[in-house]
């Protein structure tokens, strides 16, 4: 049995949203990083899906390469936060207004 | 009194009304579109090896006639990947490097006097402060990355 590639679309839309609305809604800097990363895995998980549809493998490679992305910007990510947590005692990411104009 | 960062949970749920309209215009336009049916992957072929042989452009030795085809080699953007890498470690690294008074101090340095401190005087490795390290030897000992206050 095969899963319609709507299903892999419905689910990759989904948790593309959940991103969203982390980002939208939430002012701590984890949480921030926690719904790019989402987003993020909503992006492979339709390059898995479309490797299937197509009968072709380049997606599934291109996915391995867009989780050492996330891995690299959770690094450098989790930097900012750690000199964020630094200078002001806080991640929250509205209280650091210095560099917004 | 802890100083964790504490979870900020006020702020409106309004913008978060966007994400899930988003959501419903997308899932609209998906459940009305006419996808064809999945190719699927032939059988008795290992994707694995044939993920390995794409990613590191060895055609060759890529399976022949009615197999997966048309897999691009991926050797260039895997250097660039591993390059990638590199520049982030060292950016986070980077980002990590603490001041104190002016000078640098490297997060990865051994910390001076290790050598003469025993385990139960209770180096603090976990972010925590010990309640058995004074408040004068721990800023010596802590190794959270935190300052000293």
């Amino acid at each position: 049995m095969t899963v319609p590639i709507e299903g892999y679309v419905l689910l990759s839309m989904a948790l593309f949203c959940i991103g969203l609305f982390g980002i939208l809604t939430r002012r701590n800097a984890l949480f921030f990083l926690m719904s790019v990363e989402l987003m993020l895995n909503a992006a492979v998980i339709n390059f898995v899906a479309f490797a299937f549809y197509h009968g072709n493998l380049t997606g599934q490679v291109f996915a391995l390469f867009a989780m050492a992305l996330a891995a690299a910007e959770v690094a450098v990510g989790l930097g900012i936060i750690l000199v964020l947590y630094r200078n002001f005692r806080d991640v929250d990411v509205t209280v650091p207004t210095t560099m917004r104009w | 009194m802890s100083n964790r960062p504490r979870l900020a949970t006020e702020g409106s749920f309004l913008p978060g009304v966007l994400a899930v309209v988003l959501f419903a215009l997308m899932a609209a336009i998906t459940l009305n579109t006419q996808f064809g049916e999945m190719a699927g992957f032939p059988e008795g072929i290992s994707i694995v090896s044939e993920i390995g042989y794409a990613m590191f452009n060895l055609t060759p030795l890529q399976s022949g006639e009615g197999a997966i085809g048309d897999t691009e080699p991926f050797l260039a953007a895997f250097l660039l990947i591993a390059v990638l890498l590199d520049a982030a470690l060292d950016a986070s690294l980077v980002l990590a490097k603490r001041e104190e008074g002016g000078e640098a101090v490297s997060p990865l340095s051994t910390q001076h006097g290790t050598s003469d401190v025993t385990p139960t005087a209770g180096a603090v490795t976990d972010g925590g402060s010990s309640s058995s390290v004074d408040a004068d030897s721990s800023g010596d000992l802590e190794s959270n990355g935190g300052e000293r206050r």
